[in-house]
């Protein structure tokens, strides 16, 4: 093989590889330009990564009915994750308002939800106001008592994000 | 041994052998850099050859950029099989000219394969960290090596997350397989001399 020949051919060679290569993605793919930059749809990605809301099929999180024992108040949350990876509720903290008093409650322990699954925390707390709680029924049923300043803390596979929300929600979903 | 033998081995480039098996298997050793934010929230490994990027569990790929490292990878394999051919040519009695083409062309490629990439990861890093300067962001990037804390406070939403990132042991393998690469070719100059 004459020395000539090798120095032409050896240049080309990767070019070819390469040229090929693009060419056989585009051929795999049907010659759709959109499916050959991208495996999924990138709309459907962004959307399975940020789509916390009512979009997802439900409620991130579903707050029940408070109940009450004595001086101890429980609420139930039902909590849906749309991520494909566990997600670990560190820290959940809620203010309720009923009339005039505001009790605090929290999150005993930190839950796990499991990736696209469900969960339930129970958050509980003490009511600061006996007089109130003879009040709530009524109070519950005319709508006068309010969820504020609930503070979350959440471990997303190391990530930590920490939302705090002052404002005011009655009734019961948030 | 006989004198032929040795007289042989003596004209094979054995740096060059070397840095062609080494260019060779490099395709095969994985990413050369990883970076991770938090635990496994967002990681991406990275090499010329691949890029996989996982984010919250979501793989994102691209059909056309993994065909074009593909073809990288056939390129660099390519190299390899140039600079061992163009070092044991010599030995089997083959053109010397044919070996020098061969080792000229493959022994700084994958030299410049490697600055290429590191080039473009601080260049990458860089436009990260000054874009972060315009945003609500504490902490920077570190630079191809090691690991910080990232905050963002916007509103009632405040996110942290650690950022690590290294090179691996492939990387190394690169940049011995891309010296070595250099090396042969004045080392062919000396054999010839």
């Amino acid at each position: 093989m004459g020395e000539k020949i090798v120095r032409w051919v050896v240049p080309i060679i990767p070019t070819l590889l390469l040229v090929s290569c693009v060419v056989a993605a585009f051929a795999t793919n049907g010659w759709d330009v959109k499916a050959t930059l991208f495996a999924e749809d990138p709309a459907k990605i962004a959307e399975s990564l940020t789509d916390f809301g009512p979009a997802a099929g439900s409620e991130i999180f579903e707050f029940g009915e408070p109940n009450i024992y004595r001086d101890r108040i429980t609420v139930e949350t039902g909590i849906n994750s749309p991520l494909n990876i566990p997600v670990m509720v560190e820290e959940l903290s809620a203010d309720i308002g009923i009339g005039d008093s505001t009790s605090t409650i929290s999150l005993q322990e930190p839950v796990t939800i499991p990736a696209k699954g469900s969960a339930n925390l129970t958050v509980e707390g003490t009511l600061s106001d006996i007089q109130a709680i003879s009040d709530l029924q009524a109070l519950m049923s005319s709508g006068n008592f309010e969820i504020r300043g609930v503070t979350m803390k959440i471990d997303v596979a190391g990530i930590k994000l920490e939302i705090k929300e002052s404002g005011g929600t009655t009734g019961g979903n948030i | 041994m006989g004198e032929t033998d040795r007289g042989a081995l003596g004209s094979i480039n054995i740096p060059g052998v070397i840095a062609g098996v080494l260019t060779l298997i490099l395709p095969f050793l994985g990413a050369w850099w990883i970076l991770t934010i938090g635990t496994d929230a967002i990681v991406v490994n990275a090499a010329p050859f691949e890029v996989r990027t996982v984010i919250l569990g979501n793989d994102i790929a691209s059909p056309l950029f993994e065909w074009f490292c593909l073809g990288l990878k056939l390129v660099v394999m390519y190299l390899g099989v140039l600079l061992i051919a163009g070092s044991v040519l010599p030995a089997m009695g083959q053109s010397e000219e044919i070996a020098r083409i061969l080792i000229r062309f493959a022994s700084r490629k994958l030299f410049w394969l490697v600055l290429i990439f590191v080039a473009s990861l601080i260049v990458f890093i860089t436009i990260a960290n000054q874009s972060a300067t315009h945003l609500p962001i504490q902490g920077h990037l570190p630079y191809l090596v090691g690991t910080d804390r990232v905050s963002v406070d916007v509103e009632n939403v405040g996110i942290a997350a650690s950022i690590s990132m290294k090179l691996t042991s492939a990387f190394g393998v690169a940049v011995v397989a891309a010296i070595l690469g250099i090396y042969s070719r004045i080392f062919q100059k000396t054999m010839r001399g």
